[in-house]
């Protein structure tokens, strides 16, 4: 049986913009289940004075801001604490194990600095927005705290940016970042990214010799090539502008910063 | 005349309305024909206008058109009316005021609250009735010894002479009131016949019931015809008066009782237009089931207006609304389905839930899918289902 969940605060005229991944938020509830579905994007600073601002200004929940304002003020733990003042607010509608939420919370709260911020690059990728994606990976691997997190760690930040720069077409950085990926992790799906990149940039010699190279078996490489053989081509649609107009939408959505 | 100090009722009908108003700074009532300067004011084709509306109108641009032109035309009429009497700022000097209409249709009640928002006359101290809560109020501020048991009204209309009786329930706190429509006659042409006739009608109206008061209503009555007629009605120590404007000026109390003074807290009118049925929905409020009322048993269909908001949780597309008897404490569900809404994440479909009456036992239930911000956009698509007594 469903249920209802009243909605007791208004929704705003004027949206609260989300940069990081390009979202109008118009509500307290659409609030709320963004920061519960995205917790790698909701840092420390997420509940800024512009986000408590447009609180009080446009959904007119002043209880909310006064409690966000004092839990700023007390400095303890203000995220979680925040979070969960969120949730509150809104009857814990979008949490269904408050206590393995909580839990969440704590362990993220504990996370090393590197591993806290590839999640965050991961959520953007996942969001389409690699540019961004790419900045914060980056940002990881001129971190001085990498060395307890092992080659698997670095690995998977390699291979994460190399698919996103070959999303961006910027081929060569990807063929790059996939190939210190494979280096690292020595992985099939690691080796299978990094044929790809090659395949599609440098085409069918290259991954021929390439696949020779890294002793990649018979029977793999024969699926990867013709699961690329059989990849779709796009077909233009008929009106032009349109289609040119889709794509820079999606240019500039995927590479904003 | 002083800031907010008139109290008025209006009797809008088709052939002669008729405004009464009382001054408090005076203790006045003054009740008169509405004229606009020297004519007689009329809102024949007002009225027919709009009740007509969807019938001359099937398009449903050309009858906004159409409902705009005559909710103009009717505000312009009432402000000109109420200009003849010196009310040139009806927003600044009136304290309150009343509309009675002889029946309560939806299009008739759109045209009233027009009138009142176009001269700024705000809901609490503007309100409408039929006639029949007009003959309550009207009876309550006489003497109490005039209804202190039934009382009857008998309405001439031409040849149509109708009856009906104001029965009281002494045993409810507080007292309740029903109007019951009785027997109608035809007078027969030859008017030698009508004394005989109205005696009969009479007879089988009050049978055996006990009238303390009866009023008798319309052009078409005359002592000269009714002798043993009124004899009859006199009989027992029942009073008997011949009021003219009564709608008017019941509707004047009605404004008077409801914004000057509340004189009987006591009695209470459970009128045709008053919803019996309580409608709500159990919610989840603050992350408790609580059951959360949209429509309260006890106001008039017309002034029952609820929207709120509610997100969707669980798999079922569909909405429970729960009702209940105001005298009764049982509940029934009814399930509103809502067929081709998206299929989303738990928790991510808004719904705006519109709550409207037709009348006081057809109740209409719009939904609308708001969706999810730019998550997941509005559809706009809107579910109207219809709960009947």
């Amino acid at each position: 049986m469903s249920m209802a969940v009243l909605c007791q605060v208004k929704r705003a005229e004027h949206p609260f913009y989300i940069r990081d991944i390009d979202l109008n938020i118009y509500s307290i509830e659409e609030l709320c289940y963004f920061a519960d579905h995205n917790l790698a994007l909701v840092e420390e600073d997420f509940f800024d004075d512009a986000l408590i601002g447009w609180i009080g200004e446009e959904l007119q929940d002043h209880n909310f801001v006064r409690t966000l304002e004092r839990i700023r003020k007390e400095g303890v733990q203000p995220l979680g604490r925040m979070l969960h003042a969120l949730n509150a607010e809104t009857g814990w509608i979008y949490v269904q194990d408050r206590e393995a939420f909580e839990k969440t919370l704590d362990s993220n709260r504990r996370l090393p600095g590197p591993e806290r911020l590839r999640r965050r690059a991961d959520s953007l990728v996942g969001y389409g927005k690699y540019t961004k994606a790419i900045e914060e990976y980056k940002r990881i691997l001129v971190m001085e705290d990498l060395e307890g997190l092992g080659e698997q760690f670095l690995g998977t930040v390699y291979n994460n940016m190399g698919v996103s720069y070959a999303r961006l077409f910027e081929m060569d950085e990807a063929i790059e970042c996939l190939r210190k990926a494979c280096d690292s992790i020595g992985s099939r799906d690691a080796l299978r990214n990094y044929l790809c990149a090659v395949y599609l940039a440098r085409g069918e010699d290259a991954f021929e010799k390439l696949a020779d190279e890294r002793k990649a078996d018979a029977e793999a490489r024969e699926a990867l090539l013709s699961e690329i053989k059989s990849m779709k081509v796009p077909e233009p649609e008929e009106d032009v502008n349109t289609l040119l107009g889709g794509w820079v939408r999606e240019y500039h959505r995927e590479t904003a910063r | 005349m002083s800031a907010r100090e008139l109290i008025v009722g209006i009797d809008l009908n088709r052939n002669q309305p008729q405004i009464c108003y009382y001054e408090r700074e005076k203790e006045n009532t003054v009740t008169a024909p509405m004229k606009v300067g020297n004519d007689m004011a009329s809102f024949r084709e007002i009225l027919d206008g709009v009740e007509n509306l969807v019938h001359d109108f099937p398009d449903e641009t050309e009858r906004d058109r159409r409902r705009s032109e005559l909710e103009q035309k009717a505000a312009e009429t009432m402000r000109k009316a109420l200009y003849t009497l010196g009310l040139n700022d009806p927003e600044s000097q009136i304290a309150g005021i009343t509309i009675t209409v002889p029946h309560l249709t939806r299009p008739v009640v759109h045209l009233v609250q027009s009138i009142y928002r176009q001269l700024g006359l705000a809901k609490v101290r503007a309100f409408l009735q039929d006639y029949k809560e007009s003959c309550f109020y009207h009876t309550i501020y006489q003497k109490r010894e005039l209804w202190n048991r039934n009382v009857g009204f008998f309405i001439f209309e031409g040849e149509k002479v109708s009856f009906l009786s104001m029965n009281m329930n002494p045993q409810t706190r507080p007292v309740t009131f029903t109007m019951e429509e009785g027997i109608t006659i035809s007078l027969k042409q030859d008017r030698s016949l009508w004394d005989e006739q109205f005696y009969n009608m009479i007879n089988a109206s009050l049978r055996q019931n006990m009238y303390s008061c009866i009023f008798l209503m319309g052009d078409t009555f005359d002592r000269a015809w009714a002798g043993r007629s009124i004899a009859l009605l006199c009989r027992a120590g029942r009073k008997v008066f011949v009021v003219d404007n009564l709608y008017a000026r019941g509707a004047c109390y009605t404004s008077r009782e409801k914004v000057v003074q509340r004189k009987f807290p006591d009695c209470l009118y459970l009128g045709d237009e008053i919803i019996r049925n309580n409608i709500g929905m159990k919610m989840y409020i603050q992350g408790r089931e609580t059951y959360y009322p949209l429509i309260a048993a006890g106001v008039n269909w017309y002034e029952a207006d609820k929207v709120c908001e509610c997100i969707l949780i669980g798999k079922e597309h569909e909405l429970r609304f729960l009702i209940s008897r105001m005298d009764e404490n049982d509940r029934r569900v009814s399930v509103m389905q809502l067929p081709e809404l998206d299929d989303r994440p738990d928790g991510t479909t808004r719904l705006q839930i519109h709550l409207s009456c037709e009348s006081a036992k057809r109740c209409v239930i719009e939904v609308e899918d708001l969706g999810f911000g730019d998550m997941y956009p509005a559809t706009g698509k809107v579910w109207r289902e219809i709960l009947e007594e």
